[in-house]
């Protein structure tokens, strides 16, 4: 079943076009990774997915409707930045996504952030950066979402934080729904990927499952990426 | 979902001013006791001169740190960085905003609120006594009643029309790359359209009305009919523009957001 279409959807910033003429279906059930080096339009397909950006023209479609309320009960997005109120303490956020979001397991998010060894007492805003960007995950892989929108959820952490970060990815999503995770790093994601999404310049040059373009290339993902966007 | 909504809201705005308001308690206090002590000891007054000064700056600053902070609140929440978490909760654009505007003219009317208190607390048998306050309820009571409540309808309006309008400015801004030049110029061009506004739709009347022409002619203090007319007019131009301006708010942030 299609659930996020995208349809003839291109974006432009002033007269940079970002995106040109997007056709993409995301299925349920499935890890996307969409794969592309820095400006190629990754984040802002996403904002797009979560209605922080409206396409200039054609249309985005989640499970049949424009992005909206009903799309974000189902959504559940990281950005690529810290998007936490640094006033709150971790048991504040933690019943703010319990206020807001119905399908949010408090269990998961405090048995999750026990093990990062982070009380419902400490307070955000004296966190590491790679703290608090676990907290976000933590809290954005807690919820029993349609679709996690991962936008370079490894991005600024450190190796070892990366295993533990996809570990938590991994384990904490439900089989029914499709993970779409952005990044430019791909050997460290490559070996969960369904499907293989490369966007170049704003357009999408393959659209593939992963397997597939093992067997068929004989190579492995990263290999691929680094001949298809060599500079 | 506007009840959980005014809670953070409530809350946030609540961590930011509550310190605020306390040290201006504490400053009260000091400088009654400082004033005080000066009636007693003449070497305390020079200090109780300085500590009144800023005591009064204080006073007036109360109100205006109030509005800023709200308003930097908005911008911070929905446009800067936590944007990413409020515009992607399952809430609608027009409880966002509907929380943040009576959010922010509650701590706004309370600041006023406080600002008198304050006054009293720090000066209240100093600088004036139960006789002054005597003297100003002896002058409201001769003053119309709907006159009053309209005067205060118009302040509160206000209150909240400035913040929508500001609301409505940075949301027009928020389109452009550079998002806090481009609110401040929307919100220099709204405010000289309501004022051009207002003069036009006031203004013919006034002068083509013969009631005001011989009201500002002869008596100017008992016609509280004639004035009533007009600050109902001008309460009820003002709504409509702040509901204008909400609406404006509301319908560039579901159909233009731009969190690049």
């Amino acid at each position: 079943m299609q659930f996020v279409q995208f349809q003839d959807l291109s974006k432009s910033f002033g007269t940079k076009e970002i995106l040109k003429d997007i056709n993409l279906d995301l299925e349920k059930g499935k890890i996307y990774g969409l794969l592309g080096p820095n400006g190629s339009g990754k984040t802002t397909m996403i904002k797009i997915i979560n209605g922080l950006l409206q396409p200039s023209s054609g249309k985005i479609l989640i499970n049949g409707c424009e992005p909206g309320i009903e799309s974000k009960k189902i959504i559940s997005y990281l950005p690529e930045r810290t998007y936490l109120n640094m006033n709150m303490k971790v048991s504040e956020l933690i019943q703010f996504f319990k206020d807001f979001y119905d399908d949010f397991d408090e269990k998961k998010a405090i048995k999750l952030l026990y093990k990062l060894k982070i009380k419902e007492t400490d307070q955000l805003k004296n966190m590491s950066k790679g703290t608090k960007e676990k907290v976000q995950l933590v809290m954005v892989m807690s919820r029993k979402a349609d679709l996690y929108v991962l936008d370079e959820p490894i991005g600024g952490v450190d190796p070892a934080s990366r295993d533990y970060i996809l570990e938590t990815i991994l384990t904490n999503f439900n089989e029914d729904a499709s993970i779409l995770i952005s990044t430019h790093l791909i050997s460290d994601i490559e070996k969960i990927l369904d499907q293989v999404i490369f966007i170049n310049q704003g357009k999408i040059v393959l659209n593939e499952d992963a397997d597939t373009i093992r067997k068929k290339k004989k190579t492995t993902i990263d290999k691929l990426f680094r001949e298809e966007f060599k500079c | 979902m506007l009840g959980k909504l005014l809670k953070y809201d409530f809350k946030s705005l609540a961590k930011l001013l509550v310190p605020v308001y306390l040290v201006s308690l504490l400053l009260a206090i000091f400088t009654r006791i400082i004033n005080l002590l000066a009636e007693e000891f003449s070497i305390f007054s020079v200090p109780s001169g300085f500590i009144s000064m800023i005591f009064v700056v204080v006073l007036v600053a109360i109100p205006i740190a109030t509005f800023i902070f709200t308003i930097i609140r908005f911008y911070q929440n929905l446009i800067k960085d936590e944007g990413y978490l409020m515009h992607t909760l399952p809430v609608s654009k027009n409880h966002l905003i509907l929380s943040k505007t009576i959010s922010s003219t509650f701590f706004i009317l309370l600041s006023f609120v406080f600002t008198i208190l304050f006054l009293f607390v720090g000066v209240y048998g100093i600088w004036f006594d139960q006789k002054f306050i005597d003297l100003a309820f002896s002058f409201l009571k001769q003053i119309d009643n709907v006159f009053l409540i309209l005067i205060f309808l118009s302040a509160i309006i206000s209150v909240i029309f400035n913040q929508v309008m500001i609301y409505a400015s940075i949301a027009l801004g928020q389109k452009h790359n550079n998002k806090i030049m481009f609110s401040i110029i929307y919100g220099i061009v709204i405010y000289n359209v309501v004022q051009i506004i207002s003069v036009i739709l006031l203004l013919p009347v006034m002068l083509l009305d013969p009631n005001y022409q011989s009201y500002i002619q002869n008596n100017p203090i008992t016609n509280f009919g004639l004035v009533n007319g007009y600050l109902a007019f001008a309460l009820i131009l003002s709504l409509i523009f702040t509901i204008i301006c909400y609406f404006i708010c509301v319908r560039v942030l579901n159909k233009k957001l731009n969190l690049e």
